[in-house]
């Protein structure tokens, strides 16, 4: 039995494999260029996750511990242990800017800023912080991240999102 | 060398009120006294005098917002330190003295 095929594809030229080659090493490319980008993203961030958010929470050890514990007594009595904290927080901020020179200190200190005037200008005892404190904590934790994301970890420039 | 006083211990009221505090009130403090059209003069040397029996604290805020303007014009905490005298205890000295790195800090950036 004989078997007539009246359609065969026409032969392929070398142009289609030059280019599948091509299409090859470009992915290759990528997927290194890719691999690269993210350790050093990894590496970056675990850099400023230990060398600030680590000691920033090592600072506000003290402070966590006078809002645990310490509820119901004066704020009076824990006052000078608070700010102190605050001051030492500013000036390891402060120190943090030969590492990270756009990291914005102003802005954090105007924060702890307002903490502090608030503990000054009452008399109460420490539970009617508490909100106050966190939300202290939480917006100078917000603006290290943003710094983080959008100045340290922003390895394409303007291409990344950006955090408002 | 013309020597200026800021007495700090006026702007509190014990038994009342013992503490400093206050960005806005420390500006507004630095603008009363014309700090800085005495920082621009020459040989001046302004003391800081703060009685520890009058004032029990400062906060930071007031020490930033009262030499917001003289960083601005001196930037560097040597520069500050050749020109102000802390005239208080050790206490308030290291307060002003960590301000002033923080300040430094800001004013360079």
């Amino acid at each position: 039995m004989n078997f007539y095929i009246d359609n065969l594809p026409e032969q392929s030229t070398g142009l289609i494999e030059i280019i599948a080659l091509l299409v090859s090493i470009f992915s290759i490319l990528i997927t290194v260029i890719g691999i690269y980008i993210s350790k050093q993203i990894d590496i970056k961030y675990e850099r400023f996750g230990n060398l600030c958010l680590a000691n920033i929470t090592n600072i506000l050890h003290n402070v966590d511990e006078i809002f645990k514990n310490q509820s119901s007594s004066a704020i009076h009595s824990h006052r000078k242990a608070i700010l102190d904290s605050l001051v030492e927080l500013n000036l390891f901020l402060s120190s943090l800017r030969k590492i990270y020179p756009k990291l914005d200190v102003e802005l954090i200190t105007t924060i702890s800023d307002k903490f502090s005037d608030e503990i000054h200008s009452r008399n109460d005892v420490v539970l009617t912080f508490n909100s106050t404190y966190y939300e202290t904590k939480v917006s100078i934790y917000d603006s290290l991240y943003k710094y983080a994301i959008n100045k340290e970890l922003n390895l394409f420039g303007r291409l990344v999102f950006r955090l408002k | 060398m013309r020597t200026v006083n800021i007495n700090l211990n006026e702007l509190v009221n014990p038994p009342y009120t013992d503490a400093i505090f206050g960005r806005d009130f420390g500006k507004k403090h630095a603008t009363d006294k014309k700090l800085l059209s005495l920082i621009r003069e020459d040989d001046i040397e302004i003391h800081i005098i703060i009685d520890d029996s009058i004032v029990k604290a400062i906060n930071d805020s007031f020490i930033k917002g009262f030499f917001s303007d003289v960083f601005n014009e001196l930037k560097t905490k040597a520069n500050v330190e050749k020109r102000f005298i802390i005239d208080a205890n050790q206490n308030f000295k290291n307060l002003f003295y960590k301000n002033w790195i923080i300040l430094e800090s800001i004013f360079n950036q």
